[in-house]
């Protein structure tokens, strides 16, 4: 094997190792305590994140945890979605017309027929039975925290995101800044699995679904409100259904006491 | 029980059987519908124009999320293949989507035949002649075309080589038999997908 190969072959085993340790760990876990979170950090070496940590617990209750497989943003939010569907049927048909919809709109961007439909009867039909209360609780999230379902419907989340980046492209293309097209970028970052979500996609997805979101940041950035979150948009007027926690590179929910 | 890839999979090999691109076709193998086997008929008007090139493609359950493993079974001598078969080529690795199937991936690698990539070469030899010796390459090439006649025949247990190019008899007896059986699979799938 010529270096070039062997190297190749290192970082292939590398990744297959980070992966695996990532799949310990459930896709989607259980809701708990927020607690967790002070637990994390230790007040004496790192009193500001263990500072944020106590002062978002007096706010947040309980914590759901998301795999962190470069897919953790467009899963939390896709789980939150969920949850306020399961308890709002109101809100469900709302969401599943748009996810309707969004098949048509994909189609007209130039998303190849075939396999985008797939996607989205796929997603569409199995969020059918989460509307027309034909299945679980415990089946959805048996389905979430099956890699291949889960994934499956997480695609469909990735696509509609760059179709709502591609209709707006004059408004996102500015944002590239290293001279790609933003077709290129949305098919790089974007669509491809198991790439993380950067400001686009954040936008991109939360403008899709219609479903504002709140981060709540942990890391030492303050916000410019004062406290620790962004709303996204920026300028929406109630506050968000959905909440996440953001630590460095990674995304969980979290929820409201 | 049918997962998103098995029935994604069972669906691209429905779409490769009622609108086949040019000068492509692939099926799964007898009982497992993860591994493929696929048969690319060189470009016409170029120095692999009659070669009927077998690969196999190895797809897991994370399959569209991933690309499948792909690799020629025929002997292959081109810039972007490696000695064992496996491929270079972005959209199998970096640039995957999941939204290519299995048409998409075999038309790709068919116009990769003809549009080497020279800047990424997983075979040397073949990427210098490309550059320098463009004669040499197309005798090499050449070469491996006629085996490719060859290796189909061997396959399927007819070791006899057809003189006259007959390449279309024997690639036509190895689609039939996987597609028969692959058919088999394909109701099952189909049975099981409306239960979802």
């Amino acid at each position: 094997m010529t270096d070039a190969e062997n190297e190749i072959e290192l970082q292939d085993q590398q990744f297959k190792q980070i992966e695996n340790e990532q799949k310990m760990f459930p896709l989607v876990a259980d809701r708990l305590p927020f607690d967790l979170v002070i637990l994390d950090y230790d007040a004496e070496t790192s009193p500001d994140y263990y500072n944020k940590a106590k002062e978002l617990a007096n706010t947040y209750g309980e914590i759901r945890q998301i795999r962190g497989d470069g897919n953790c943003f467009y899963r939390a939010v896709f789980v939150g979605i969920l949850e306020v569907c399961m308890k709002n049927e109101e809100k469900a048909k709302q969401f599943l017309e748009t996810c309707l919809g969004w098949n048509d709109r994909l189609l007209k961007l130039g998303f190849p027929d075939w396999t985008t439909n797939d996607f989205c009867e796929v997603f569409t039909d199995w969020f059918k039975k989460v509307v027309n209360k034909e299945t679980t609780s415990e089946k959805i999230f048996d389905d979430l925290n099956d890699d291949s379902q889960s994934n499956y419907l997480i695609i469909f989340m990735r696509l509609i995101t760059s179709g709502y980046l591609k209709e707006h492209s004059e408004d996102y293309a500015p944002f590239i800044d290293d001279g790609r097209s933003l077709a290129d970028y949305c098919s790089t970052e974007i669509e491809a699995m198991w790439k993380d979500a950067d400001h686009l996609g954040i936008s991109g997805l939360v403008l899709a679904t219609g479903y504002n979101i709140r981060i709540e940041y942990m890391d030492r950035t303050a916000a410019p409100n004062g406290g620790w979150h962004y709303d996204i948009p920026a300028d929406c007027n109630e506050t968000p259904e959905i909440s996440l926690l953001y630590r460095p590179g990674h995304y969980d929910i979290i929820y409201h006491k | 029980m049918t997962t998103p890839s098995r029935r994604r999979l069972m669906r691209d090999f429905k779409k490769l059987q009622e609108d086949p691109p040019a000068g492509v076709s692939g099926a799964p193998t007898e009982d497992n519908i993860l591994a493929w086997e696929a048969i690319i008929f060189g470009p016409q008007e170029t120095p692999f124009e009659d070669g009927t090139f077998k690969l196999s493609l190895e797809f897991t359950e994370e399959y569209p999320n991933k690309p499948p493993t792909v690799k020629f079974i025929s002997k292959m001598f081109h810039p972007n293949v490696y000695a064992d078969g496996s491929i270079c080529l972005d959209i199998l690795q970096n640039r995957w989507s999941p939204t290519y199937d299995v048409a998409a991936i075999l038309t790709s690698i068919q116009s990769l035949l003809d549009e080497p990539n020279p800047n990424s070469p997983a075979n040397s030899l073949a990427a210098q002649l490309y550059q320098e010796n463009r004669r040499e390459y197309e005798k090499r090439v050449q070469q491996i075309v006629e085996q490719s006649w060859l290796n189909i025949g061997e396959n399927e247990g007819d070791v006899e080589l057809k003189d006259d190019g007959g390449d279309s008899i024997d690639e036509k007896a190895v689609i039939t038999s996987t597609s028969e059986n692959a058919d088999a699979e394909n109701n099952e799938g189909g049975a099981s997908a409306s239960n979802v």
